[in-house]
């Protein structure tokens, strides 16, 4: 009785072609010699996460220290405010500030003004 | 340490720190090995030759990445080979999915009955997945017991036993198929 490895046997490819052709062992060589001078000198794979680690330590480092050397600045860039007026109790004050569009604003500030009588 | 151990030694430790010595290394012992199972594995000569040279130009792109000592180093393209013979096959399948007269057999007009059922054997080894026909050519080709081709393919034994199993089954109901059509 034939067996699957007695049919496999008996239509071995191998039986054609037993060896890679001298011409085919050649131009594979050379192909891949190729490739490994171009990429084989690629950094090792361990090395690509440590270097973004590395990074991003020290753009975090970076950060903090220019964040304590800088002074502080207007929380919204380009807004320019300017307090005004009187410190005066019972006086109004002013707050003056420019956008950066050019308009300039004037909030005038009541300190007489309750929110509870504003309630209904 | 005789002279000429020293000498290995010196070429190996050469070709560690050469990657294309590491390659050419490489390519010099395990080609001719790696192209009987890919030509067993494949439909044709040039999808064989192809097949060695892609699992080479692997190596020659990540040499660091082969682990060292030759049974090591064989299960690594030998591991390599199935892959890319799976990603070929996944690829092939979808396209028959999406144009069915690419699944049709080449021609089995020979005049020669022996040849025929030869070729009927190869494509009905051809439409197992590649890791089964690995298994199969391995065990019934090269005569490679279980436990070497469960270590050569990264599997289990068991797992081997049940390719090995599956794929003799899958291939005699195509056989009987393709007899009876």
């Amino acid at each position: 009785m034939r067996t699957i490895g007695d049919a496999l046997r008996d239509a071995d490819p191998l039986r054609d072609d037993p060896v890679l052709l001298p011409q085919d062992v050649q131009a594979i060589r050379r192909t891949i010699l190729e490739t490994a001078r171009r990429d084989g000198h690629a950094t090792a794979f361990w090395l690509q996460p440590l270097a973004v680690a590395a990074a991003v330590v020290t753009m975090i480092g970076v950060g903090l220290i220019a964040g304590h050397r800088l002074p502080a600045v207007s929380p919204v860039p380009g807004l320019h405010s300017q307090r005004t007026g009187i410190d005066r109790a019972g006086e109004p004050r002013q707050l003056q500030f420019a956008t950066p569009g050019g308009t300039r604003i004037i909030w005038v500030l009541d300190p007489e003004f309750s929110l509870k009588e504003t309630m209904p | 340490m005789t002279g000429q151990a020293i000498a290995m030694a010196v070429a190996a430790e050469r070709a560690q720190d050469d990657p294309a010595a590491r390659v050419a290394a490489l390519f010099e012992a395990h080609h001719q090995r790696l192209y009987r199972l890919a030509r067993r594995l494949s439909g044709s000569t040039e999808d064989a030759r192809d097949l060695v040279q892609e699992t080479f130009l692997r190596a020659a792109r990540s040499p660091q990445s082969v682990p060292d000592g030759a049974p090591h180093e064989e299960a690594w393209l030998v591991r390599v080979l199935v892959n890319i013979c799976r990603d070929r096959w996944r690829q092939l399948a979808v396209r028959r999915h999406h144009n069915p007269s690419l699944g049709s057999p080449t021609s089995t007009a020979h005049p020669e009955s022996a040849l025929i059922a030869r070729r009927l054997i190869r494509q009905a080894l051809e439409q197992l997945p590649p890791r089964r026909r690995a298994v199969l050519v391995l065990y019934e080709l090269e005569g490679k017991p279980i436990p070497a081709i469960a270590r050569l393919l990264g599997v289990s034994a068991v797992t081997v036993r049940w390719h090995l199993s599956i794929g003799r089954r899958e291939m005699v109901k195509v056989l009987e198929g393709a007899v009876t059509t």
